[in-house]
């Protein structure tokens, strides 16, 4: 039973223990085959981040009017915005209230932190490779880790620097929103499954929705307000949290949630029902059977925001964990496949697996027969979900994709 | 929304999906007859769409653990 350095207790039950075991072969060859590091494309990127980060540092320092002002310290932000604290949170609702400074903060710590990891990227840039151990158990709900280096969520100039092997290219298959896919899937919600069947943009058509219902919401760019409001109601983020988000008042965000559930009513049903019987039966299962055990939620006089906190672990469990199955049952598929075809991982292979994408190192001569076969497998569709939308591109560097 | 019309994307989807396992026997006549009669190429009433609705959103996904 693998347990996590959090506390999490995981199980494998039922088909996730067989999906664990086909997975074995491609993380093993994931593992063995270093990716290459380009050192110029590393230089290149490191002094326009460089560049980047002293600029806006700058730019701060010229807003506060102050020349000793340090952006990516707490203290000096507490101090010139005049606020208790100086998380992301508190800073965007700054920001969506008219504080540049605050905007120009944001910018340049993302800015900064840019750099600090390119900074970090020196010694693969330098070593020219990278070999990451991948580990489809690395984290409770069921995503690929990677680790020596760590390769999630790295900024797009180090990705710039990842390379496939010479005489092979990179070919990406990425599942689009799909822990919102697998939500409307699992609950049935006949609302959320019509609006993804008809290849209508999700987060616009939420949010041209909500705005129908809510005259006093109208969001600059509805689009991106659309992405906020979705991952919010998905994760269940409270009324205040939303409304620091979206830049509205808290009136208007809990205006917004209600009109929300109307469209979605099986959904939020369905989240309500799973937890009722998460607190019955102290666990969680993904769709495969990959079980959390949640004897602490079952506790009700522990504090409430703790309380809540583990709920939204427990859901995110269940969806985004039955998601990463999903992309795994894939990548199982394609593996087997390509090696009954007779061909070896000197031909293809998995080289990256983050979150919901998988990236193949395919041999540049036999690219245009592989790419085909694994794409046709990739769009194979799961019984009882609806078919997720990918994005599927071939390129020479990670960040191309 | 209840007097909304299925799409004909959605009902395959529900005929697809719905686990015929775990219905009532007129729930399954009931299915068998909107397949037929999608199958002619008919649409569906607002009234047969509601219906169809209620049972795939009663009828959700179980998981493949047993």
């Amino acid at each position: 039973m693998p347990r996590y350095s959090n506390g999490a207790r995981v199980e494998l039950t039922g088909q996730s223990q067989l999906l664990e075991q086909r997975l074995i072969p491609s993380t093993i060859e994931a593992n063995t085959f270093p990716l290459r590091v380009n050192h110029t494309t590393w230089l290149r990127n490191f002094q326009k981040a460089e560049q980047e980060a002293n600029d806006l540092s700058e730019y701060c320092r010229y807003l506060a009017g102050d020349d000793n002002f340090r952006a990516n310290s707490p203290a000096d932000c507490r101090k010139v915005l005049n606020v208790k604290s100086s998380d992301a949170d508190t800073l965007t609702a700054l920001f969506n209230a008219g504080s540049e400074l605050a905007g120009a903060v944001l910018d340049a710590r993302s800015a900064i932190s840019h750099w600090s990891q390119l900074r970090k990227w020196e010694k693969p840039a330098l070593l020219g490779w990278v070999s990451p151990r991948w580990d489809s158990l690395g984290c409770p709900h069921g995503r690929y880790t990677s680790e020596a280096p760590c390769l999630n969520n790295r900024v797009r100039g180090i990705r710039e620097t990842i390379e496939p092997q010479p005489g092979f290219t990179f070919l990406s298959l990425d599942v689009k929103q799909a822990e919102y896919v697998t939500w409307a899937s699992l609950s049935h919600d006949s609302n959320l499954c019509e609006l993804f069947l008809s290849g209508k943009d999700f987060h616009e058509e939420m949010a041209a929705f909500v705005q129908s219902l809510v005259s006093s919401w109208n969001p600059e760019n509805l689009r991106q307000a659309g992405k906020t409001l979705n991952f919010s109601i998905l994760y269940k983020m409270k009324p205040h949290t939303l409304a620091a988000k979206l830049g509205c008042s808290h009136r208007i965000a809990r205006s917004i949630i209600r009109a929300y559930y109307k469209r979605a009513s099986q959904g939020i049903k369905y989240s309500r029902k799973l937890l009722l019987q998460v607190r019955d039966q102290g666990f969680v299962d993904t769709f495969f059977g990959r079980r959390r055990f949640a004897f602490r939620y079952q506790d009700d006089s522990g504090d409430k925001r703790e309380h809540h906190e583990i709920e939204k672990t427990l859901w995110s469990h269940h969806i985004a964990g039955t998601a990463a199955e999903l992309v795994k049952l894939r990548q199982a598929d394609i593996h087997e496949a390509l090696r009954r075809e007779g061909l070896s991982s000197d031909d293809v292979r998995l080289s990256i697996q983050m979150y919901d994408q998988l990236i193949y190192s395919i041999k540049d001569e036999l690219s245009d027969q592989i790419q085909p076969f694994i794409v046709n497998l990739w769009n194979k569709q799961e019984p009882g979900f609806l078919p997720f939308r990918s994005t599927i591109k071939t390129g020479k560097t990670w960040g191309e994709l | 929304m209840t007097d909304e019309v299925l799409s004909k994307q959605m009902i395959q989807h529900i005929l697809d999906t719905v686990d015929r396992s775990n219905i009532s026997t007129w729930e399954a006549k009931f299915l068998i007859s909107i397949e037929a009669w999608a199958k002619k190429g008919n649409k569906l009433s607002a009234k047969q769409s509601a219906a169809l609705k209620k049972l795939y959103e009663k009828n959700t996904l179980k998981d493949k653990t047993g």
